[in-house]
Formats: structure tokens, C-alpha cells, sequence
């Protein structure tokens, strides 16, 4: 009962806190919050007119439609491929430049360097997919450059074998600077002292780097690593929609790609939303057990 | 390779100098791997269309000229495009902040009651969400399709951003300073305008920078939400105009005959048209570089 009292006082002192979080949590329930109660369409025939509540329940039936077509294989495979691919070579990228930018000599060089490799970062998917198909038409200049090393054929993204190199290579070339700010804070977070003394030991800088530098740079790279595992099948479907074409879509068609074409060009909401939902509950799956593996074996996770 | 005592230090320092010279190569390969796509951009913008078909446009611009820049100015939809994404992103950064900012200071305050609940409720939904359909539902429910506050709604804010802020105004406004503004008199909203506000000069640079690159630069929320051209924004007429010839049938909006026109008209203006795109970007770059780092660190501190 005091408690209770209490917590009404507390609540009418602070009136005003709560009058400046409200638009954030109005917000935060009517697009947040709702489509998540707007899941249960997975388990509906739904039909805007009949609303959630009127529509027929169909339990797991599009589940199992899911599971069992052809498309499943497909759109999941490529998901995991290109996520793998994006993972696997783009994520040591950003950490190998922060360790060889945190050595460069000169201060002016450096910062020259890390402001440029900041810029294609602010560029738009649309601009950025837009001057790949520039790039890699016939006449562009990567055809152009391979052609003269000798190359007969044509290296474009529309080809499927080709796209996840292209679309992996594109994506560092876009991030790298901006992935490798936290590693570059963190590298100058090292004292100073720990240096002289490797340096009074006869380190060179290589070894510097592999004895000091990494071992500091760990704890950062496993949250990454976290972040990165657990946002595995979110591929970002801006870019791949943007780059699909009719050639390479048996390559190319992921898991967001098909539900936005089902469920927003075909309205078939129940259908989306189902695979929806398994895209995310896998995602938060792979989230929970990186968090795990790293809490176990490293000591550091994000809860 | 016998290492003998007192040669030692110098062939490490050798080591170590070469150790450096490849650093700097593999730099300067870097920033000629990211700023050459660009420069190319910028060259073939004003060669004639010709030489840069003929791929003879690889070093420098052939036979100048501005024709591409004119047919620009004279094609409408870019303009209006323009203006629109212009709007979306002044108005929709400005209701980022009026949102965003009350939001992170009345989470930042430790007192309130229900706090952790209420972050609680914010941060789940950074790793779990009802997905892209039953957001489209809601946002059709709404009946926001097709209007201007489809693309303001329902990115009103960024949980993300609130965390941030909520970080940054914990870590750099002193509690005593709040304490003492409410002894003087200051209600939390007096505080919030007189003392917090001009305290956060910093995280508002850095939120108005998120936000804004953010509404400029995106397409997907305008390819989903809006169907009426006269509203699409820049991203989105880009995206019809350059990319569009090559997706396949069932997902083209026009007919063939409008797909072939525009692929005349985009022939003569692709390139004039990706820097039209990234001037706003371009102008806010330096002041972007300013508090770029700054922004990403913050946001990199555990809330």
C-alpha cells in the first residue's frame, strides 16, 4: 500500500518527464508494438476487412507452405550465402584497416585517410547501385580495365555467379571507414607505456600489433561479432532488391526481398507476415546463442 | 637468417621500415580503390555521351561538355523529387528531434519511476519486431498510404537515437547541475530548454546529422507507403529512371513504351544526375566529419 502511494507520488511529481516521453512511446506502441500483436496474421486467413480478430484462424498453414515450397530453399540459402559471404570477408576488413591506419605516422595523413574512407558511407543505395550498373556494363570502366588484363567475358552483377562478390566488395567499399571508427577508438584507448616497453623488448611493429593491439581490440570485435551474427539473416534487402535483375533472381531472391513482393505487390498478408516472423524468430535465435557462446568463452556479451 | 646480438635492433628498424612503406602503399591503393568510382562519376558527367560509351572517358574528360547537366534541369520529376526529399528530410529530422530529444532526457533521469520497465520496452524492440508487412498493415490502417506522413510517422524516431541521447545526457550532464536548477525553481521542462539543451549541443549535431542522411538518402519506406509519383522523393525517382530498365516484367510500373523513354532520357543524364543527388551530402560533409566520430562513439557506449 505505501509502496503504491509512493509510486503515485513519484508518477505526479514527474508529470512532466512523462508528458516529454509520450510521443516517443506513442510512437514506440503504435509502430512498434502493434505490428508485433499484427504478427498473429501469420495464423489468419487475414482479411483487411474483417480486421485481426474477425479474420479465420488457420493455425501453422502458412508455415507449411512455407516450408514446402520451392522458394523456401531458394530465398533461405541465398540468405544465409550472402550474409556468410558479407560476414565472413567484410567483417576482418574494417578491423585490418583500423590496425594499419592506427600506425600510420603522420597525424594529417592519417585523418586525410579516414575522412575519405568515410564518404561513400553517406552514399544512398539507390546512387550506389545506380553507379555499380554504370561500372559494370559492358562499356564501364571495370570491363574496360579487365578486358586490358586480358579477361574475355563480362564481369556485371546481373550475372548470379559474379553478384556475391560484387555485392560483398561494394559493401566494404561502402563501410569499411565507417566500421573501423570503433577499432580505431579503441586502439588509442591503449597506454602508451605498454608500447615503450614492448619497444624496450625489441618488438617490431608487426609484433606490436599481433601481442598488443589485437588482444585490445578483442572485447570490441566479439560485440561486433554479436551484433553481426545476430542480424545474420537480415540482409539488407534495400540494397539486394536495388540490384536484383531478370538473370540473376534465382541468386539474388532473399527471404525480405519475397516478403515485400508477396505481401506488399501481391497483398497476400498472412502468407508475408508468416515468413516474416520466421525470419525474425530465426535472426533472434542466432542473437541469443552468439550472446551465449561469447559470454561463455570470451566473457564478453551484450546481456 | 642468424640473428646475431647488436645487429639485431637494426634489422628489426629495417623490418619495421618496410613494415611501414607497404602500410602507406596499401593506403594510398585504398583511397584510390574509393575515390576513383567517384572521380569517374564526376569526369564522365561532363564528356560528351559518346566518349564515355567508347569507353575512351577513363583519366580525365573527353570533348566537355554540359548537355547532360541541361536535360537535367528540364526533366521534372527530378525536381520535384527534389523538393520532396528536401521536405521529407527537414521536416521528418525536425520531428526526430522534438521526439527524440524530450524522450532521452526524461529516460536519462534516474529517479523516474518505472525507468527500467520503460527502457526495457524500448530496447526489446532493437532486437525483435513485427516485421515489414504488419508495419505496412498499420501504416495502412492508418490510412497513411499514400500521404506525405507516411514517410514522417512511422520514423518518427529511432530507439537506437533515444539510447544514444539517453547515454550521452547521463554521462555529460551533471546531476547536480539538475538538482540545483530544481532547487532555483526550474520545472524539467525549464531545465529541459535552459540547462539541458544547450548542454547537448553535441548529440543534437550529431542526431540532426543521423537523421537527416538517413531521410535523404532512403527509398524503401517511399517504395512500400506511396504510389502516387507526385510525392516520391528524389531516392525513388533515381531508382525508376536508372535502375529500373533492368528489373523484369511483372515488377515494372509502366508500360514498355515508357521503360524504353526512360532509358533514352537516363542514358543522357545517369551521370549528372548521381552528383545532382549527393550535393546536399557534399555540403553537409564537413560539418557531417566534424561530429561523425564523435556520434559513432557515443553510440558504441553499453546504455
Amino acid at each position: 500500500m505505501n509502496k503504491i502511494r509512493l509510486a503515485k507520488k513519484n508518477i505526479i511529481r514527474d508529470w512532466r518527464l512523462y508528458l516529454m516521453l509520450l510521443p516517443a512511446f506513442i510512437w514506440l506502441v503504435v509502430f512498434c508494438y502493434v505490428p508485433m500483436y499484427g504478427i498473429l496474421m501469420a495464423f489468419e486467413n487475414y482479411k483487411p476487412s474483417l480486421g485481426i480478430t474477425g479474420s479465420e484462424f488457420v493455425a501453422l498453414k502458412y508455415f507449411k507452405m512455407w516450408f514446402e515450397s520451392n522458394i523456401f530453399g531458394t530465398a533461405f540459402g541465398n540468405t544465409l550465402r550472402i550474409s556468410l559471404k558479407c560476414l565472413i570477408f567484410g567483417f576482418p576488413v574494417p578491423i585490418i584497416f583500423a590496425l594499419m591506419v592506427n600506425r600510420l605516422k603522420s597525424s594529417r595523413f592519417r585523418n586525410m585517410v579516414q575522412n575519405i574512407t568515410y564518404i561513400p558511407n553517406f552514399i544512398s543505395m539507390v546512387v550506389l547501385v545506380s553507379m555499380m550498373s554504370i561500372f559494370f556494363a559492358p562499356n564501364g570502366f571495370v570491363n574496360i580495365i579487365a578486358g586490358a588484363l586480358g579477361y574475355d567475358g563480362i564481369i556485371t552483377y546481373s550475372n548470379g555467379e559474379q553478384f556475391d562478390l560484387i555485392y560483398v566488395l561494394s559493401g566494404i567499399w561502402q563501410a569499411m571507414g565507417f566500421n573501423s571508427i570503433i577499432f580505431v577508438a579503441a586502439l588509442s584507448g591503449i597506454d602508451q607505456e605498454i608500447y615503450e616497453a614492448a619497444r624496450l623488448d625489441g618488438a617490431t611493429k608487426l609484433k606490436e600489433i599481433i601481442h598488443i593491439d589485437i588482444p585490445a581490440l578483442l572485447p570490441t570485435i566479439m560485440m561486433m561479432l554479436i551484433l553481426n551474427i545476430g542480424s545474420l539473416l537480415s540482409v539488407a534487402h534495400d540494397k539486394v532488391l536495388l540490384m536484383q535483375t531478370g538473370t540473376n533472381i534465382m541468386q539474388t531472391e532473399i527471404i525480405s526481398t519475397y516478403v515485400y513482393k508477396i505481401g506488399v505487390v501481391n497483398t497476400q498478408y498472412g502468407y508475408s507476415t508468416a515468413i516474416g516472423l520466421f525470419n525474425a524468430v530465426v535472426n533472434f535465435a542466432l542473437l541469443l546463442a552468439a550472446n551465449y557462446t561469447s559470454r561463455r568463452s570470451t566473457g564478453s556479451s551484450l546481456f | 637468417m642468424k640473428k646475431t646480438g647488436h645487429r639485431t635492433s637494426i634489422r628489426e628498424s629495417r623490418q619495421d621500415a618496410v613494415f611501414n612503406v607497404i602500410n602507406v602503399v596499401v593506403m594510398v591503393i585504398v583511397l584510390v580503390a574509393i575515390l576513383y568510382p567517384l572521380y569517374f562519376i564526376v569526369i564522365a558527367s561532363i564528356s560528351s555521351p559518346n566518349a564515355v560509351n567508347g569507353g575512351r572517358v577513363l583519366l580525365y574528360p573527353q570533348d566537355i561538355t554540359f548537355s547532360g547537366y541541361k536535360r537535367i534541369l528540364e526533366y521534372e520529376p527530378i525536381w520535384r523529387g527534389y523538393l520532396n526529399s528536401l521536405f521529407y528530410t527537414v521536416a521528418g529530422t525536425l520531428l526526430n528531434l522534438a521526439v527524440t530529444l524530450p524522450a532521452g532526457y526524461a529516460l536519462s533521469r534516474k529517479h523516474l519511476f518505472a525507468r527500467r520497465p520503460l527502457l526495457l520496452l524500448f530496447a526489446f524492440t532493437m532486437f525483435f519486431s513485427g516485421g515489414m508487412i504488419p508495419t505496412y498493415m498499420v501504416v495502412k490502417n492508418l490510412g497513411l498510404l499514400n500521404t506525405v506522413w507516411a514517410m514522417l510517422l512511422p520514423g518518427a524516431c529511432s530507439v537506437y537515437n533515444i539510447i544514444v541521447t539517453k547515454t550521452f545526457m547521463e554521462m555529460n550532464i551533471p546531476a547536480e547541475l539538475l538538482d540545483a536548477s530544481r532547487i532555483d525553481g526550474c520545472t524539467d521542462f525549464t531545465t529541459f530548454f535552459n540547462v539541458v539543451l544547450p548542454l547537448s549541443r553535441p548529440i543534437i549535431a550529431v542526431m540532426t546529422m543521423f537523421y537527416a542522411v538517413g531521410h535523404w538518402n532512403s527509398y524503401f519506406d517511399a517504395l512500400i507507403y506511396l504510389d502516387d509519383e507526385k510525392l516520391f522523393p528524389l531516392q525513388l525517382v533515381l531508382r525508376e529512371l536508372l535502375l529500373q530498365s533492368q528489373v523484369s516484367g511483372a515488377m515494372t510500373s509502366g508500360g514498355m513504351s515508357s521503360i524504353a523513354e526512360r532509358a533514352v532520357i537516363a542514358e543522357q543524364m545517369k551521370y549528372g544526375v548521381i552528383i545532382v543527388a549527393c550535393i546536399p551530402m557534399m555540403i553537409m560533409f564537413p560539418f557531417v566529419i566534424k561530429h561523425f566520430k564523435k556520434g559513432v562513439m557515443i553510440g558504441s557506449i553499453k546504455g
